[in-house]
């Protein structure tokens, strides 16, 4: 069951073919075997994984009703809350945290819907990475490429799911942190809407621009822990005061008589010829011909830019006065100039992110969706410091996200799709209006019914 | 006797046990970027070494490259900033 999806697991466990606590003792001995070569997981929960397990077991044996994931093994990326374990954020200062006292909410919520959590992942350090390098745990591995980089900050999570260790995970998002890694990876990943789920309960970056979702390797399965997720929470003053929206019933409608069309200009700029490819490939299956400018998208990274410096300096400032030395040097010095930024500069970015905004939402009385590279380009090699973009010498580590801070700065929902190039994947950014992840999904999984888009094996 | 012949020593400079490269003032040597970071991180209290200064202020350059880019676009005086930001 290494590459099943987590649909079929919870069929086969809803149909008794298979027991929750065999599926989970399968995947606790996968990550045992593979890990030593993904460096996917930081910490591995077998003794809670049997219980939840065995309760799912019993329940079906018992005849009560069995959420939607019975049985599904899923982690999470080291920011969530797990009780019982600090929550590290991918930084060695973390450690000395007391375990947290309780899960963050979207644990419960797959626990709910009877998954089962199997483990936390590594990731970058406080999230302020786009490669899934960390000084700490060591670099999470590429399974296409072993010697590359899986994007980040939600490295583990990427290369969990896409190196078959689960099926599902979670990761966080406040400028391209899920999809990065859904790109280098080659698997599907959801930024839903800013405030469609909860963040209770786990370590936050920049709160204006920090979102979670999921990771998996079929649209089916985003799109069942997606539903399974969604709903108000109190406990995260940012999540939406809305009812829950179901997309998995929305996906056969498939992406007939939506609008859609491509991004041009900034989201042409700098982009390697593959990323390029990937998106024509998925025009092409999408028989769509529409090109579209997003408005001011390079000043919007900017402002991305600027505020992710400030409100993430101010977060850890009394860290940094405190313990600097202990910080990976790489975000150290980032965070340090981000608490130089002058306030006026701030203020002045948050302003022009609401006139963004606005003229974005404009465009969605055009379309249904806009398709972009997730990516400039397939994954680096893993220690690789620069790169060129339109033919200027640039640091990996911060221009990676370039596609997707302009996207994320206004909480639109994205699907990352993974579009299998050779030698390795590349994602494509499917974007709808605010609150339409469903339309995002819909085209995903026609996109993936079509064969246009799949989650490769890898071959590690 | 012979003499040695001394040495010839330009007019006005210093005995040579005291003689030393001629260096510019220190502030006029001083990155003033550099400076910005110090006189700021010590506003902060966030004590750092000489070692990050290139990095921090190359970090810097960059954040307030983007920033400018944001603060050229023209904006009423009306206009409400996103603190809390609701898609």
């Amino acid at each position: 069951m290494n590459w099943s999806t987590a649909s079929e697991i919870a069929d086969a466990v809803a149909s008794g073919q298979r027991s929750a606590t065999s599926i989970t003792e399968s995947a606790l001995a996968r990550i045992a075997n593979l890990n030593p070569k993904l460096n996917a997981f930081t910490a591995t929960m077998a003794d809670r994984a049997r219980v939840k397990a065995h309760a799912v077991d019993r329940a079906h044996s018992e005849g009560r009703p069995l959420g939607l994931l019975a049985g599904v093994p899923f982690a999470v990326k080291n920011l969530f809350d797990v009780a019982g374990l600090p929550t590290l954020a991918g930084s060695k200062i973390n450690r000395d945290r007391a375990p947290a006292a309780r899960d963050a909410t979207l644990i419960e919520r797959l626990e709910a819907a009877s998954a089962v959590l199997v483990g936390a992942l590594n990731m970058g350090e406080y999230a302020y990475d786009f490669t899934g390098e960390n000084v700490h745990d060591g670099a999470s591995r590429n399974p296409h490429d072993l010697d590359r980089m899986t994007g980040g900050s939600s490295g583990g999570s990427g290369g969990a799911v896409a190196g078959g260790l689960v099926p599902l995970a979670l990761g966080s998002d406040t400028n391209g942190s899920i999809r990065v890694p859904s790109s280098f990876c080659g698997i599907f990943g959801l930024k839903p809407t800013y405030g469609r789920l909860s963040r209770a309960r786990t370590f936050p970056f920049v709160a204006s621009l920090d979102h979670v979702g999921p990771f998996a390797r079929t649209v089916k399965d985003l799109t069942l822990a997606y539903d399974a997720m969604q709903g108000h929470d109190p406990d995260d003053p940012v999540c939406a005061d809305r009812a829950a929206e179901p997309a998995l019933p929305e996906l056969a409608r498939g992406a007939d008589g939506l609008r859609i069309a491509v991004a041009v200009g900034y989201f042409r700029k700098g982009a390697f010829p593959e990323a390029l490819e990937a998106v024509e490939r998925v025009a092409r299956g999408l028989g769509i011909r529409r090109e579209i400018e997003i408005p001011e998208a390079e000043r919007a990274r900017s402002a991305a830019y600027v505020i992710t410096a400030a409100e993430g300096a101010a977060l850890h400032l009394d860290r940094l006065r405190t313990r600097a030395k202990d910080f990976d040097p790489a975000v150290r010095d980032r965070l340090i100039a981000g608490a130089l930024v002058p306030a006026a500069l701030v203020v002045q970015a948050q302003k022009f992110r609401r006139r963004y905004r606005a003229r974005v939402l404009e465009l969605f009385n055009e379309v249904d969706a806009i398709i972009a590279p997730a990516t400039p380009c397939t994954a680096p090699f893993i220690g690789q410091q620069t790169f060129f973009l339109s033919g200027i010498e640039l640091p990996v580590r911060p221009n990676l996200g370039i596609y997707t801070q302009p996207i994320s700065f206004i909480g639109l929902p994205v699907v990352a799709v993974p579009v299998p190039l050779k030698p390795m994947p590349i994602g494509v950014q499917i974007i709808a209006a605010s609150w339409r992840e469903d339309i995002a999904l819909r085209i995903a999984h026609a996109l993936e019914k079509a064969g246009v888009v799949c989650a490769q094996r890898p071959t590690f | 006797m012979i003499r040695k012949p001394r040495k010839s020593r330009s007019a006005g400079m210093p005995p040579r046990k005291t003689r030393k490269p001629i260096k510019p003032p220190k502030a006029l040597k001083r990155d003033p970027l550099y400076e910005f970071i110090e006189v700021g991180t010590r506003a902060l209290n966030i004590k750092i070494e000489k070692a990050w200064l290139r990095a921090i202020g190359e970090h810097l350059l960059v954040t307030w490259r983007h920033g400018v880019v944001v603060a050229v676009f023209p904006l009423p005086d009306d206009a409400e900033p996103a603190p809390v930001f609701e898609a």
